[in-house]
């Protein structure tokens, strides 16, 4: 039960992470019981009012290229796109039997942190220890980007969840 | 005593994380999330209903196998990056079997306008390699500095991956990321409304380069605009007429370098730059090794090839068309005149252009040019001497004057004087400057629309749109700005203007302008200074991700095709027009629809477009398929393009013709078909004499908005007359080559000088300063001085001065229309300097390609990537490339501060803050280097 619920957790943190707030997920995750819990764990839903600003804020911090802000790890790493993390992330999908379909990934590439965390809530649960490996190697280089004290907001919040949540996964191992 | 040193974790500690999320609420948050997800609200995150049936991947060790090897010292990390050799990997270094098992995909680059075939070396769906594809006939396997970048660009971390479309104010840097489906729903509304509207002209296409014409084309022509707008007048305007006055059939020259044994070059930077390039520079240099072809070269500026030539002269600037008139005055009168191929070919005489040239002597060229007379008379000898196998070269260095045409005219005459035109190793060209587009067409499209478009056929110029499009790039944003023309959408496409074209503050301002540019779309696969003043941005797939079918002008003298075709699949969710133009065209609707056939794909476009070049069907199977193997068709049995003039009619060609006892033209249905050249019918040159036209009517006559059908119909190849809206633009042109002197030369203060501009080796105009491997060589461009002129002004290498640029007289003088004036231009500029003998005294040069302000932070030189302002670092926020913070150490650290600048640090200049709007109203050719400016030393 302890790891569908984390892998739930990573799907989530995938989605918010790979896509702007849209409405039917704002509300989606504005149900009383979980925003209490979202709250709870650092993240206060925001207004649907607020989701224009919000965009511009997830450009700003997760899609403008000219900041470096693209949460991939061949980019943080190497400096180029479609380095060594991408080649083994599609491997590992691949073995795994997960399709990085382009168009539910929105161009995203496909060692996005948000692909990678959708992937380790595949692997956690078929099998504990490559899902440890794969933090280690494709989730905790995310760290160092998701502190980043400049982000505000929605998705400042976000990124600090986010990152406690790998830290969370990565000690547990 | 040190303390115990604690066990290693992989994960950093936070170091300001105000509390922490805890593992139980997480877990609390999956049960929640479990429960929203099994009522059905909470759906969509990636993966899910995306797996495949397991059936091997269930097996752990098959999974396992999946995961990649652990990283290894010596392992290439990297595409296209090696890390340096270190201790433990000199016997690997470099990696021996790094290509083994590619796939090679072969392709063209486009990091110029040269068209180099090049071939990628693919493996695990990425390219980790490109070099020159040997099977490419023009390049033959030959790659410059940019095109070995190629990698930089494809995989550059500040990719534009997504379409984006601005939140704030235009030009604020407010942005957010859309769909496709946003992007292309809006933009088919607004197109719509243009064509509502019936103003079909508001909507622009804006190329900087376009090599993808066919699909380009048909998407305007089916929305039924003529708004294609280009930079040919930033380019080659100026050298284009004057080859199209010459020879109608071709505006472009292709000396037969490979077989010559003199090359005389008027500001032509083969080895650096030029629109032939490699293709060209491959066969200048195998011509002086192995024919030792001698290679001499008048050049403001020291440039690499002038450097590497035999002979280097240094002209005053704009001056070359007075050397070449000298060197005409001497081959005329001492004879040394291919007496029979004039008597032949030229439409003037000897005797008439003796006329013209016999006040031109080397005395007056060398006082104008500084030039020792000597040398001219000297030169003209030897090229006569070498001659038919002696040919000029030219291009910006004499073309981009507000005399340029002249001067290239004046160049010209030197090859019909010597006879070498169209002999082996003489001056050649070819009748297409691509592929042979009557033997390989492009599949039907629409039809050109007859609509009127005064930005891209403006009246005041008098050749820009007479033979080909030529068009005058850098008086749009002009033309706008005085309201002479508006857009409702204004579509650009690889195109950087900010940075490329003159008085930057002028391009800045209608930009910014919503009554000039209602709706701006920017199409790139970078965000630079135009994205930055764009209201959408769409993702554009660079030229190892797309298809087209391409060829540059053959220096083989024979006509070759070429495949571009992707290597990988396109990053992000970056998209090419041939394969977005459809579905807008769909969604606008309005019968555009009906151009793109429904369930064409982009590759069986491409079939259908390349089913007629042969192939070899014992060893491929297809056209495709032989394309896709070699990259590049060649006619083998195609005999070179060499004196055309030559080839008889055929009786069939004959029948039901008629010669004109008077001029010896033969005509057929009132158009002309070749001459009569002692007693044998033949093709002769596509003019309306039928001959090299040395003296040209048609020129006269346009000029004054004459009516020239009878001219074009005896050219039977190319030409028109001016349309009706150039009525009020009538001028008096010289016939002949001439000298025009440039008036805003004469009488300069002490302070004055003549301001050049050039390209380097590893850039192109406006789109290289990205790519970290060319600009650690080049990245910083202060301005070159004389030793003389630096004395002048008390200036030391290293000192900075302020420059002021001039609007030019002559400019003012024949386009009054243009109300430019003739004074300073709103921006200064401030500059170090280098000081080098390798300047004219009375020039000030300045490169172009530098002082990006957007582009990356390659191109801006910043060392570290930035997020939200703060500095990464070795903390890092945005990307890091270890490549880029080991090598990069040009960062210009002295914010503003000129004492504390150091020498070669930085991301250099911008020259067109102070380079002038400076058409050509011949061709529309921008002057780049004859702008006039005043310098002072900065304290």
């Amino acid at each position: 039960m302890g790891h569908e619920a984390l892998a739930g957790v990573a799907k989530l943190f995938g989605l918010l992470l790979l896509r702007e707030l849209e409405t039917e997920t704002l509300r989606s995750l504005s149900d009383p019981v979980l925003s209490e819990i979202l709250k709870g764990s650092g993240i206060t839903m925001p207004e649907e009012s607020e989701l224009e600003e919000l965009a511009a804020d997830f450009f700003e911090y997760f899609v403008n290229p000219q900041q470096g802000a693209p949460l991939v790890q061949s980019i943080s790493e190497g400096g180029s796109y479609e380095g060594d993390p991408a080649r083994d992330v599609r491997k590992i999908a691949d073995a795994a039997g997960v399709e990085l379909d382009p168009t539910h990934l929105m161009g995203a590439p496909v060692d996005h942190l948000a692909v990678e965390l959708a992937l380790w809530s595949v692997l956690v649960e078929r099998d504990r220890s490559a899902a440890v490996e794969f933090t280690r190697r494709h989730l905790v280089w995310s760290l160092p980007r998701l502190r980043d004290n400049e982000r505000q907001g929605f998705y400042g919040n976000v990124c600090r969840v986010v990152a406690d949540f790998i830290e969370a996964i990565g000690k547990a191992s | 005593m040190s303390s115990p040193k604690k066990p290693e974790s992989p994960i950093p500690e936070a170091t300001s994380a105000p509390k922490k999320t805890s593992r139980r609420q997480f877990l609390k948050l999956g049960s929640a999330l479990a429960a929203a997800a099994a009522a059905g609200t909470l759906s969509g995150c990636v993966g899910q209903g995306s797996t495949k049936p397991l059936s091997k991947a269930d097996n752990l060790a098959v999974w396992r196998s999946g995961t990649g090897q652990p990283y290894k010292v010596g392992e290439i990390k990297m595409p296209g990056v090696c890390d340096l050799p270190g201790p433990f990997k000199k016997t690997r270094f470099p990696d021996p079997d790094k290509y083994k098992n590619t796939e090679q995909v072969h392709g063209l680059c486009q990091l110029c306008s040269s068209i180099c075939g090049i071939t990628g070396h693919v493996k695990d769906g990425r390219i980790i390699k490109v070099e020159g594809n040997t099977n490419d006939p023009n390049s033959r396997g030959k790659l410059c500095a940019r095109g070995q970048s190629a990698l930089n660009h494809q995989y550059h971390p500040e990719r534009l991956l997504h379409p984006i479309r601005r939140v704030g104010e235009r030009g604020e840097g407010k942005w957010k990321r859309i769909s496709w489906d946003e992007a292309l729903t809006e933009l088919a509304e607004r197109l719509g409304k243009v064509r509502d509207s019936g103003d079909h002209e508001e909507f622009a296409f804006h190329q900087g380069r376009n090599r993808s014409k066919d699909a380009v084309s048909n998407f305007l022509r089916a929305f039924g605009t003529n708004t294609q707008l280009n930079h040919r007048g930033l380019c080659s305007a100026a050298r284009r007429a004057a080859n199209l006055t010459y020879l109608f059939e071709s505006d472009w020259d292709l000396g037969d370098y490979e077989n010559s044994k003199y090359v005389l070059n008027f500001g032509s930077n083969m080895f650096e730059a030029h629109q032939g390039h490699i293709p060209g520079a491959v066969r200048l240099q195998r011509g002086r090794f192995n024919n030792g072809a001698k290679l001499v070269t008048f050049d403001v500026r020291m440039s690499n090839t002038a450097g590497n030539s035999d002979e280097f002269f240094m002209p005053y600037p704009g001056t070359d068309g007075a050397i070449a008139l000298a060197m005409a005055h001497t081959i005329i009168k001492e004879k040394l005149y291919n007496a029979e191929f004039m008597a032949t070919w030229s439409n003037a005489t000897v005797d008439e252009i003796w006329e013209q040239v016999e006040p031109y002597t080397p005395e007056w060229a060398g006082q104008l040019s500084t030039v020792p007379a000597a040398d001219i008379t000297r030169i003209a000898r030897e090229f006569a001497a070498a001659a038919p196998r002696a040919t000029t070269m030219c291009n910006r260095g004499s073309s981009a004057h507000v005399n340029g045409y002249f001067n290239d005219r004046a160049i010209g005459l030197l090859n019909v004087l010597v006879g070498s035109v169209g002999k082996p190793g003489g001056w050649c060209w070819m009748f297409t400057g691509g592929y042979d587009n009557k033997r390989f067409k492009p599949p039907k499209g629409a039809p050109k629309p007859k609509t009127k478009s005064l930005l891209a056929d403006p009246p005041e110029f008098i050749l820009a749109n007479r033979w080909n499009t030529m068009r005058v790039g850098e008086i749009v944003y002009w033309y706008l700005a005085q309201e002479r023309a508006k857009l409702q959408v204004y579509m650009t496409y690889n195109l950087d203007s900010p940075m490329t074209w003159p008085e930057m503050n002028v391009t800045k301002n209608v930009f910014l302008d919503e009554k000039k540019i209602n709706f701006h779309v920017c199409i790139n696969p970078f965000f630079n200074e135009t994205a930055s003043f764009a209201d959408m941005v769409l993702p554009w797939t660079t030229y190892m991700e797309r298809w087209d079918v391409d060829a540059r002008g053959a220096y083989n003298l024979k006509p070759y095709l070429s495949m571009r075709r992707p290597m990988i699949k396109p990053l992000g969710e970056a998209r090419d027009v041939r394969d977005f133009f459809p579905d807008l065209a769909r969604r606008i609707g309005g019968g555009m629809e009906e151009w793109y056939p429904e369930d064409q794909t982009v590759e069986q476009y491409m079939t259908e477009f390349t089913k007629d070049v042969p192939y070899d069907a014992d060893k491929y199977d297809s056209p495709m398929d032989f394309l896709e193997k070699v990259g590049a068709y060649e006619d083998p049995d195609q005999a070179k393009y060499y004196e055309p003039y030559l080839v008889p009619l055929t009786e069939k060609q004959l029948a039901g013709s008629t010669v004109d006892p008077e001029t010896q033209i033969i005509t057929k249905d009132g158009k002309g078909i070749g001459i009569l050249q002692g007693g044998t019918a033949v093709v002769g040159f596509k003019t309306p004499s039928r001959k090299l036209e040395v003296k040209s009517e048609f020129v006269a006559r346009v000029a004054r908005n004459q009516d020239v059908t009878d001219l074009v119909a005896s050219a039977n190849s190319k030409g028109s007359n001016r349309p009706e809206h150039h009525k009020p633009y009538n001028y008096e042109v010289s016939p002949w080559p001439i000298y025009m002197q440039i008036e805003e030369h004469l009488g300069l203060d002490s302070d004055q000088l003549v301001m050049t501009s050039f390209k380097w080796n590893v850039h192109n105009h406006g789109r290289t300063a990205n790519l970290k491997w060319c600009s650690e060589i080049v990245h910083s461009n202060p301005a070159w001085l004389h030793p003389d002129t630096a004395k002048r002004f008390e200036l030391e290498d290293g000192d900075w001065i302020e420059i002021i640029g001039y609007r030019s007289k002559s400019v003012d003088r024949c386009l009054p229309s243009l109300n430019l004036g003739s004074g300073e231009i709103q921006d200064k500029l401030q500059i170090p300097v280098v000081i080098t003998k390798g300047i004219h005294p009375g020039a000030i040069a300045i490169s172009n390609s530098l002082g990006h302000f957007e582009y990356s932070n390659v191109a801006q030189a910043k060392k570290d990537a930035k997020l939200s302002g703060q500095s990464a670092g070795m903390n890092p926020t945005g990307y890091r490339d270890p490549d880029w913070e080991r090598n990069m150490w040009w960062q210009d650290d002295s914010n503003g501060d000129r004492k504390k600048w150091q020498r070669n640090t930085g991301n250099g200049w911008a020259q067109n803050h102070v380079l002038p709007i400076s058409p050509d109203y011949i061709s529309g050719q921008q002057a780049f280097n004859s702008t006039v400016v005043r310098i002072r030393k900065l304290s």
